[in-house]
């Protein structure tokens, strides 16, 4: 019975921890992936805004979530070497050009299915916009391996988040 | 005389070796449908019940040496609950899953029990590149543990076996696998029509009513006799579909007694049909 009182401080601890980090993550979900081209073209997905509790907006604060996974159009046959590339990009005005990419993601197949997903590298750790500029621009570019000019994956073949810290 | 013989004799040498290069042309394997589709496919699909279907494919792409090999298995029966079917989503960075992803349809290669074996099984053969009959001794260094062996060489033996498809049928842009649901205005529950295309045909096809307590209707034991003329309606409807292959509320004509009171039903066939099979980019 004794333990009773400090199991109860210990959840609320867990819980008041919890919505911390609930908090902190600025996070823009239900993002429907665009027209996936083959070969080494790409298309951009939503640009968002996301707040960073930081005093600047750095890579290794970021993550994107993917789900939903929709099945691939009936004349598109994968091979065991295609894959879905998905790079988290920051967004820059046209005279900070290029924009950086932060973060690469990449998809295999088995079969027709999409089994696996990948954080393959983050490419920005540091900062991706300048110190005290805590509004983030990012946004996803993503290609598949196919033919050059083929027919781009129609969209909406999964959904994904993107957070920031 | 003579003459004449060296020359028609020469004719016919130049007519036989024509023949030969035109057959030789036509048994080259030539994977082109219309601009998008650049290859052909070889395919069986079995009814493993429970609303399983496996799948073997082997495909010829245009221009390539190497044929491409496809096993998998799925399930048209059942959305899947939680992560037992899961997109895998790993950190290369830290060696780490960070998550299992619930998959939107249940698969076996998404299956947290079949996923190693089909994968295994896809890399094999695509390293094997079997042309011809195979016998159990192929699959020898196949190392897998859940999937039957002797299965695969029967399924891999009957698609090598089959004929070669190289005319696609009309749904060919439409996703490969679907499902779509529509709820009962009543509250009873919902029906669900999960399909599989094969080379732009609908291959599989499942129509089901979900009860409110999560529970298909053909798993009822007990059914009564109105039921069990609206599953064997379904049934009739299922079969249609793939023959006429089209899927739509006018498929439901006066013989389909019961489904006809069934206007949730008939809309989803018509949601299928404009949303799904004959979407338009």
């Amino acid at each position: 019975m004794k333990k009773m009182p400090l199991l109860i401080v210990g959840l609320y601890i867990a819980l008041f921890c919890f919505k911390i980090n609930v908090n902190a993550a600025d996070c823009a979900y239900g993002l429907q992936a665009p027209q996936i081209p083959q070969g080494y073209a790409y298309n951009s997905g939503d640009l968002v805004h996301l707040h960073t509790s930081y005093s600047a907006c750095k890579g290794v604060n970021t993550a994107v979530y993917f789900g939903g996974f929709g099945s691939l159009p009936n004349w598109f046959e994968p091979t065991p070497n295609t894959v879905v590339h998905g790079d988290l990009m920051e967004w820059d005005p046209q005279e900070y050009a290029p924009n950086e990419t932060v973060k690469h993601y990449y998809g295999t197949f088995t079969g027709r299915t999409l089994t696996n997903f990948y954080l393959s590298s983050t490419v920005t750790p540091g900062n991706i916009d300048s110190e005290g500029d805590q509004t983030c621009e990012l946004y996803m570019d993503f290609s598949i391996s196919g033919f050059n000019g083929g027919t781009p994956i129609p969209q909406g073949l999964f959904y994904y988040g993107i957070c920031m810290n | 005389m003579r003459k004449k013989n060296y020359f028609f004799v020469g004719v016919l040498i130049l007519a036989l070796a024509a023949g030969a290069i035109v057959v030789k042309a036509m048994n080259k394997r030539k994977p082109f449908v219309d601009t998008e589709l650049v290859y052909t496919e070889q395919s069986v699909f079995d009814d493993k019940g429970n609303g399983w279907i496996y799948n073997f494919e082997i495909i010829y792409i245009d221009g390539e040496e190497k044929l491409n090999y496809i096993f998998d298995g799925y399930n048209l029966k059942y959305k899947p609950v939680g992560k037992e079917y899961y997109v895998s989503y790993n950190d290369l960075e830290t060696g780490k899953e960070i998550d299992r992803i619930p998959a939107r349809y249940a698969t076996l290669s998404t299956s947290e029990v079949y996923r190693n074996d089909v994968a295994l099984i896809n890399k094999y053969f695509n390293e094997k590149q079997f042309k011809n009959k195979i016998t159990i001794n192929d699959l020898k260094d196949l190392k897998i543990t859940k999937m039957d062996k002797k299965y695969l060489v029967d399924l891999f033996n009957r698609t090598i076996s089959s004929d070669i498809m190289n005319e696609s049928g009309k749904y060919i842009k439409a996703p490969s696998l679907d499902i779509k649901t529509i709820d009962m205005e009543d509250g009873s529950g919902n029906w669900q029509i999960m399909y599989i295309l094969d080379y732009g045909y609908i291959s599989n096809i499942e129509i089901e009513f979900i009860s409110e307590d999560n529970k298909n209707l053909s798993d009822k034991k007990d059914l009564s006799s109105d039921e069990k003329k609206l599953l064997s309606e379904i049934d009739n409807l299922e079969d249609r579909i793939i023959k006429e292959q089209q899927v739509s509320s006018k498929l439901v004509d006066n013989s389909y007694k019961v489904i006809n009171n069934e206007k949730e039903l008939k809309e989803l066939l018509d949601i299928i049909d404009k949303e799904v099979l004959n979407i338009e980019e």
